[in-house]
């Protein structure tokens, strides 16, 4: 066990490094001097050299890769004396302001968003799921796989945009976003969530239903179901001991991943919305090229998808005895 | 006599899964373990034993499905251990093999035309008359109606459907037949049936046959000899009769020792009742 | 020797489909029937429906009498009493016929407990062990808390089968349980069936495709073919003198181990 975490916290170092390595070539490579940008309006060659010179920018690329690994882990200090702490990500180009403080003041509403979301959804999912599979073939099935593949087939900002219209727009059941602290209005800031939640949810919601109801069903077909059976126990222990559990345990890993995964979404429904999440803070610096943010970003989401991943299989040992990390059977 | 297809010392080693780590390479589970033999044109070498002996990856290491860890493999005294390519082809050509399950090894959506022909096919060789043609004589040769050639596969039965796959492996003229557990599937009646063809046709073109099988008592009706294999190893080999009569390792004999059979004094009652019923 | 199960005019049908058609045979009380067929023959079928265990889409007809009590009359609560307790069976395929997520003893316990009311979480696990240990599983007291992956082919058929004897049964119905298994684990398990027979005094019914098999095994035989009950009679009597001559046919098919006779006879008589 010990050498299997091991191992996989090391590739886990791994890929994070190749993740920072090849999105700041990408940025070194294709992106506009950042000087001319800082610099702004009232611009002379000789504040552009001073800023190349503050940011380190006429270092070579490794000299300059090396300084933003070692920011991150040791803090570093820019030409002209800028001060910046450990896990130093740099500073705004557009802002000035540190790029560590911009995401941590706007994670707590991406979690909101997306916990709430993952919550939704496995509810609908796995809900949806064990009802068709039970109805099999019956008009229940049949409707919700009509609601799946509609699910499934709209893709997020028409959603967003419809929902956002009619819940608004038309019928006026949900009020405008506004941000609002949980602690003020309570009953507000969930109304202002229930919107982006639910067009988060609905696409991940149409997949968990359509896998539930495929794993229970062929759950349901195993020998080992026939021997419950055949051992005389009652039907509702056959389903919850021998169905169930089964047919629910890839889900977990799914979910695990997917959520992980929820920062692409957030950064539609965020916009969308007007929450000013990491989502948000993403889709505004890709705009407007701010190249310290998108980095800081892309980190952040790469962390938490393998992070997932990780937390997934370790997870996935612990439910199913087959999987004996590291060792086979 | 040199012997059609020869094994010498041949290994294959399987990475354990899950034992790998991020820069060790993964633990080594050696399935065949410095297995050597012969199979002469005309005969039929069975390779015996129980699940995880390695017969089946032996079969497959010799007919170069799968590349060989260490060891040697010559077909009529040709090293064909590491072809590649157009000599890859030949080989599959000379050397075809007929699989466990019939239905699995036969595409659901070709009819059985497609399927008998494709070899040929693939190796680009005349069919002369025209592939339908050929593969109603081929139906004919393994004792099927050639009028059912544009039926599919779903159409047959399991003893039927491994018919097919014994035509299809025909179709190329091999000089090798490799019957991985063949006749396992099957029924009792139709297996008898198989292994009958097999028979005949081997009198009939000369093909030397490896059969793979756990079935000890389908090897004695079909084997001219038995090499048996235990943990990757084989442990004995010989003339057909010589193991089953006089078997010298200690798993030979544990192995016949526990193949059921019907009661003795049944069998020979059931003799002279038939005996007493033709007179 | 009395019938413990006596099978009368037994149908299932599926739609249209008749797979057992009107069969009937009896289990000697402490005696091993055996049933013998080729695939689709309805053996299996007849399994389960004794057991009240038909998939989807099946209807039984006809009589079961087990010991007085008519099988076919029972509410689906009352056959459940039944079922496992003191009817049960054991599968071909051990591994996926066990769930791969509980230990065996848990999977052994579940069994037990479902038919004995008031048993504590111990109690049970003291009886699984003890069941584990009748069918010779090693060091049963550690490898109850094993989960299936962990045991051998022969293993997990052990298990099977300390799962059906935990509750004492008084017929015990074993289909095909050692196909799947390697010749040397088969004997083994053979002789372990016998051997619960002899201690436990429960009657058997091995239904199998494999005529020596059964020859080793069965007091009594029904040999069936579409569906149908084509010969019965003791076992003696249906290899020594095979009337039927589809049993015939069938017996000419298997390959003896012991002579390789040349042509193998498909049909009835010598080709």
């Amino acid at each position: 066990m010990t050498r299997f975490v091991v191992n996989r916290v090391a590739g886990m170092l791994l890929v994070l490094f190749l993740v920072c390595l090849f999105t700041y070539m990408v940025f070194f490579l294709l992106s506009p001097d950042p000087a001319v940008q800082i610099c702004g309006k009232n611009c002379t060659p000789e504040r552009i050299d001073q800023i190349r010179e503050n940011l380190g920018l006429t270092d070579p690329f490794l000299t300059q890769f090396w300084n933003f690994l070692s920011g991150l882990f040791a803090g570093r200090t820019y030409g002209g004396g800028i001060e910046c702490a450990a896990p130093c990500l740099g500073y705004s180009f557009q802002t000035s302001q540190l790029v560590t403080d911009m995401i941590v003041q706007r994670l707590p509403v991406t979690a909101v968003v997306a916990i709430g979301a993952a919550v939704l959804w496995l509810l609908m999912g796995v809900i949806g799921g064990l009802l068709s599979a039970v109805q099999e073939g019956k008009f229940a099935d049949k409707f919700i796989a009509g609601l799946t593949l509609g699910g499934m087939s709209v893709p997020n900002y028409v959603l967003a945009l419809a929902l956002q219209y009619v819940f608004v727009v038309w019928l006026q059941v949900l009020p405008f976003s506004q941000a609002v602290p949980f602690a003020d209005d309570p009953v507000q800031w969930f109304l202002n969530f229930i919107l982006p939640w639910s067009v988060l949810a609905i696409g991940y919601a149409a997949s968990y239903t359509r896998l539930t109801r495929a794993n229970v069903i062929d759950t349901l077909n195993e020998n080992f179901v026939r021997t419950a059976k055949a051992k005389g126990l009652r039907p509702d222990l056959v389903w919850r001991r021998h169905a169930l559990r089964p047919a629910l345990t890839p889900i977990v890993t799914i979910a695990g991943m997917d959520f992980a995964g929820l920062l692409g979404g957030a950064l539609i429904t965020e916009t969308v919305f007007g929450i000013n999440g990491v989502g948000k803070l993403a889709a505004d610096s890709i705009t407007k090229n701010d190249q310290p943010v998108i980095m800081g970003v892309t980190l952040l989401a790469a962390f938490f998808v393998v992070v997932g991943n990780m937390v997934v299989d370790l997870l996935y040992s612990v439910i199913d005895p087959r999987v004996k990390a590291g060792a086979p059977a | 006599m040199s012997a059609l297809l020869k094994a010498t010392d041949l290994v294959k080693e399987f990475p354990v899964a899950g034992t790998a780590g991020l820069f060790t390479p993964a633990k080594k589970f050696t399935a065949v373990d410095q297995v050597s033999f012969e199979l002469q044109a005309g005969q039929t070498l069975a390779l015996v034993g129980e699940s995880g002996s390695g017969k089946s990856t032996t079969a497959r290491l010799a007919s170069r499905l799968i590349d060989v860890t260490s060891g040697t493999v010559h077909l009529d005294g040709q090293d064909i251990t590491s072809l590649q390519g157009a000599d890859l082809l030949e080989v599959r050509r000379q050397v075809q093999v007929v699989f466990q399950d019939p239905f699995s090894s036969l595409n659901p959506r070709h009819k059985i035309t497609q399927i008998i022909t494709a070899p040929l096919r693939y190796q680009k060789r005349p069919m002369p008359g025209g592939a339908r043609k050929v593969a109603q004589g081929l139906m004919e040769r393994v004792g099927l109606n050639p009028e059912h050639v544009d039926r599919f596969p779903s159409q047959f039965s399991g003893g039927q459907a491994q018919r097919i796959g014994i035509a299809r492996a025909l179709a190329v003229g091999p000089r090798v037949l490799v019957c991985d557990e063949a006749v396992s599937a099957l029924d009792v009646s139709v297996q008898a049936a198989i292994i009958n063809l097999l028979r005949d046709l081997q009198r009939e073109e000369g093909f030397g046959c490896l059969f793979i099988a756990h079935d000890l008592a389908v090897v004695r009706q079909i084997a001219t000899r038995v090499a048996v294999m235990t943990a990757g190893q084989v442990v004995e080999t010989g003339e057909r009769d010589e193991v089953f009569d006089h078997p010298q390792h200690e798993y030979t004999r544990k192995l016949l020792a526990a193949v059921p059979r019907i009661r003795p004094e049944w069998e020979a009652a059931r003799r002279r009742n038939a005996e007493k019923v033709k007179s | 020797m009395s019938q413990l199960l006596k099978a009368n005019g037994l149908s299932v049908s599926f739609g249209a489909a008749k797979v057992v058609d009107e069969i009937s045979f009896g289990v000697p009380r402490g005696g091993t029937l055996g049933i013998v067929g080729e695939s689709g023959s309805g053996k299996s079928m007849t399994s389960l429906a004794i057991m009240g265990l038909l998939p989807k889409g099946g209807k039984r007809e006809g009589s079961l009498d087990f010991d007085g009590t008519e099988l076919t009359a029972l509410s689906e609560p009352q056959m459940r009493a039944v079922r496992g307790d003191r009817i049960a069976m054991v599968f071909q395929d051990p591994l996926s016929s066990l769930n791969p997520y509980y230990t065996v003893g848990t999977q052994i316990a579940e069994a037990y407990r479902s038919h004995r009311s008031g048993v504590s979480r111990k109690a049970a696990k003291q009886a699984a062990i003890e069941a584990m240990e009748r069918v010779h599983i090693r060091e049963a007291g550690r490898r109850v808390d094993d989960y299936p992956h962990q045991f051998s082919g022969g293993m997990r058929q052990r298990v099977m089968i300390a799962m059906a004897l935990s509750t004492d049964p008084e017929l015990i119905i074993a289909d095909e349980p050692t196909t799947a298994l390697d010749v040397t684990v088969q004997a083994q398990i053979l002789e372990l069936l016998a051997e619960v027979q002899r201690d436990t005094g429960a009657a058997l019914i091995l239904i199998t495709h494999d005529l020596a098999v059964v020859s080793e095994v069965a007091d009594e035989l029904i040999v069936m073919r579409h569906g149908k009950v084509v010969e019965t009679g003791s076992a003696e009597q249906i290899f020594s003198d095979p009337q039927h001559s589809y049993t015939q046919a069938l017996l000419d098919a298997v390959p003896r181990i012991d002579d390789s006779i040349g042509e193998l006879r498909t049909t009835g008589g010598k080709a």
